[in-house]
């Protein structure tokens, strides 16, 4: 017990650190003192020390299967294997809210030792707002949610002892997927990110220092929390896909939604910030969207961690919604009071000149990304507001979202295309002539090709339209810029191409992301074609889905230490060859007593074959589910397209001013 | 065990986050460049610069008519002009100046500071 009682006080002890840091930056900054204000920066470095010691403690209780410990009995047992023990430190609410303290505490050190010879005034105002966050979180490890809470027996005479079970229950089946390893830290590292421009954004305020110093600090940590918020909302649909077994990989669920709106905020303030940089613009905005963002970042784990909406996240029930709701709302308060209050400090350098301008361009961009994050949240919340009016849940389902987000973000595609193409202030009718030229005639091909090819949804049809368009502004953008610089400078094509790139890596890079939403765009579209069936058939009996003929060779079952598995071999065939076998199997876990579809998947650039054994029929047939689901694979490599977008845009330019 | 493994801990980390103020030393000055007067000019200049090499691309890709053009790039060149001169001026003053840079330049904001102040005319903080 003593690691326990050990990781206990270093969680106290962390929020006595987390509390004296913040204290010591303020009366450091209000009495000029340096050497507190170094005693704040090194308190921060204390308490993630701390706060590291209890994540290591219960990593090590669940390596040693010490099922003393309630959240330890509840999501490990002994037979599980060892990646997914230590997933298992986040795969409760105890262990997943120790695991954003400690990512909490990981980034304020990070800004604290990037930043401390850099910002004198923002840095100890920035410290205090990480430390209320860290405070809150803290609170909750430590009185509502701790990982170190002990199982007791309760006697019959009254009295309790401490008790540990043989085995635990086991990680939840669902969560026995290497994607769901990496999915939360990466979803929280997304997640926890935005804590660090908002922490600035509020010094900034507080300091009424609102010129260009707090954006340059935060332009990178922004990029990189929208990556990792991307990464993991894309690694929880991937999971979603291949370990859910419905055949998708979106569903709208509360909490997907959660993770969704703040990386569309977050879309919203890369783009808006730009205009701030480049024309002294839209700077409430600015400080909005960094504000939003943290909110709805509070306000995704909420919705994860309070189960108040139904999700497929349904393990992460509990009661600690009203000090997450008190919390929200108190922040809520204090950022409109403090935007308010510094109104004068944000009054715009250059007005809007033009409809037809690139800074209209991002104020569409903006005002579509929030009615889509705004959309998403009513959907979200709406079975809470149902609830409350009417004493009855009523989801909105996922018809809604599709009827309000596909036209949002069709625009939105279209915007990614046109606004570059833009000019600053205003652009002429000869310009827009020149560029849309192209853009817009191959875009407008595309649709009788569709319709040729025998597309019958209008909205597949727009969307494959938009994303050539989209596609031929980039190439365009890449070829116009290389030209311009084999004009000004004598270098080949290939080097000027090379140069232009390097030299301007956050335009280019941005370019490469909106490529990368072209291929998210053209997966999500495929959606529009899926065809599915269902076969109930003996060993060599076959069935056809789409252009596939399905034909069971073999029915298997055996038995592990940690599950019973049920598998159906099937050979596919197209045009009357075989193609490949997939091996869809069936899981019951004996720890959690649950079920567990494994899907098998047949990818291809042009569609997945989606396999789904659903077990045997009373007369002991295989019951095999299937989907034909086109371009899904282009939603991955999408992803991927955008996260290497992200970091060409992170790396430091060649040079600040160059064609 | 635990109360001595406890007490080594909080001994640890208290004595390495009151180092500062423990040692000592008299209170130094902490960078600070991005938030002096001198490091806001320096951060606007590249702002700036930035901005014309951005608008120089736009107009070589034929995005901006020439009017429009010019009329910001003398806007923004105007801008660095300014920011250039100031920066200079600053540096200027810094090299010349044959005492403590501490005691001429606020330790918390950079603001530049009269012989004999006690306190910073800009963010009110006491002159070391």
């Amino acid at each position: 017990m003593i690691a326990a009682d050990l990781g206990n006080y270093a969680l106290m002890a962390a929020m006595v650190f987390a509390a004296f840091a913040g204290a010591a930056s303020i009366f450091g900054t209000r009495r000029g003192d340096p050497r507190l204000l170094e005693v704040g920066q090194r308190s921060v470095y204390v308490m993630t020390g701390l706060v590291t010691i209890s994540v290591i403690i219960l990593w090590s209780l669940i390596l040693k299967d010490d099922f003393r410990f309630n959240y330890i009995a509840g999501h490990s047992n002994a037979d599980l294997p060892m990646m997914y023990k230590i997933g298992s430190l986040w795969a409760g609410q105890e262990g997943s809210l120790l695991l954003w303290t400690w990512i909490l505490c990981l980034y304020s050190s990070a800004a604290v030792f990037s930043q401390r010879r850099r910002h004198n005034r923002l840095l100890p105002i920035a410290i205090p707002v990480m430390m209320i966050t860290a405070l809150f979180f803290l609170y909750l490890n430590n009185f509502s949610s701790n990982p170190f809470a002990q199982l007791v027996a309760v006697h019959t005479g009254g009295g309790e002892s401490a008790w540990a079970p043989q085995d635990g229950r086991g990680l939840n089946p669902l969560l026995q997927h290497p994607a769901m390893v990496i999915h939360p830290p990466i979803l929280y590292m997304g997640y926890i990110g935005f804590v660090v421009p908002f922490a600035f954004a509020i010094a900034a305020l507080w300091t009424r220092q609102l010129g260009s110093a707090w954006i340059y600090t935060i332009r990178r940590w922004t990029l990189f929390s929208w990556m990792f918020l991307g990464t993991g909302i894309l690694l929880g649909a991937k999971w979603a896909y291949v370990e859910l077994g419905w055949g998708g990989y979106w569903a709208w669920d509360p909490v997907e939604n959660a993770s969704l709106m703040p990386w569309l905020t977050g879309t919203a303030f890369l783009h808006s910030v730009i205009v701030q940089e480049k024309r002294g613009m839209l700077k409430v905005w600015n400080v909005s969207l960094v504000c939003l963002t943290y909110l709805l970042c509070i306000l995704g784990t909420f919705l994860t961690r309070s189960g108040v909406v139904s999700s497929v996240h349904s393990f992460a029930r509990s009661d600690i919604g009203i000090p997450f709701a008190i919390f929200i709302l108190g922040a809520l308060l204090f950022c409109t009071v403090l935007i308010l209050k510094r109104l004068p400090y944000l009054r715009s350098e250059n007005q809007l000149t033009s409809i037809l301008s690139r800074e209209s361009g991002f104020l569409f961009n903006n005002l579509l990304f929030l009615a889509a994050c705004f959309s998403v949240l009513f959907g979200t919340v709406f079975p809470i507001l149902s609830e409350l009016a009417t004493g009855r849940k009523i989801a909105v389902g996922q018809a809604y979202f599709n009827k309000v987000e596909v036209p949002i973000g069709l625009l939105l595609l279209f915007l990614a295309g046109a606004g570059p193409l833009l000019a600053y202030r205003k652009t002429s009718v000869e310009s827009l002539r020149k560029n849309f030229l192209w853009p817009v005639a191959l875009g407008l091909l595309t649709i009788p090709a569709c319709i040729a090819t025998g597309v019958t949804s209008i909205w597949a049809t727009i969307s494959l339209s938009l994303c050539v368009f989209v596609t031929v502004t980039i190439i365009q953008e890449f070829h116009k810029g290389t030209r311009a610089r084999m004009r000004s400078v004598a270098e080949g094509y290939a080097t000027a191409l090379v140069q232009l790139t390097r030299r301007n890596n956050r335009r280019y890079g941005g370019y490469v992301v909106h490529f990368g939403m072209v291929l998210l765009f053209l997966g999500l579209t495929g959606s529009a074609f899926v065809r599915e069936g269902r076969g109930i058939v003996s060993v060599g009996e076959d069935f056809n889905v789409g252009d596939y003929t399905l034909r069971v060779s073999d029915v298997s079952e055996e038995t592990l230490p940690n599950y019973w598995s049920g598998t159906v071999n099937v050979d596919i065939f197209r045009d009357g060859r075989q193609i490949t076998s997939l091996d869809p199997e069936k899981r019951y876990y004996f720890a959690s007593e649950q079920p567990s579809s494994e899907v098998a998947i047949h990818q291809s650039a042009a569609a997945d074959l989606y396999l789904v054994y659903a077990g045997q029929s009373d007369d002991g047939k295989a019951i095999v589910q299937a989907y034909v689901n086109p371009l899904v694979m282009w939603v991955w490599i999408g992803g991927l397209v955008i996260i290497a977008g992200t970091l060409f845009c992170m790396l430091p330019p060649l040079r600040s001013r160059a064609v | 065990m635990l109360p001595f493994a406890l007490a080594i801990i909080s001994l640890v980390a208290a004595g390495f986050a009151l180092w500062p103020v423990l040692n000592g030393s008299p209170a130094g000055a902490l960078g600070g460049e991005t938030d002096s007067v001198l490091g806001r000019l320096l951060q606007r200049k590249r702002t700036l610069f930035e901005n014309l090499g951005d608008l120089e691309l736009e107009h070589s890709m034929g995005k901006m008519p020439t009017q429009d053009y010019e009329s910001m790039r003398d806007a923004l060149e105007l801008q660095a002009a300014l920011v250039l001169e100031h920066i200079d001026l600053l540096q200027r003053t810094r090299a010349s100046d044959n005492h403590d840079a501490a005691a001429r330049f606020c330790i918390l904001c950079g603001e530049s500071l009269p012989a004999r102040a006690r306190f910073c005319s800009a963010c009110g903080g006491k002159v070391a």
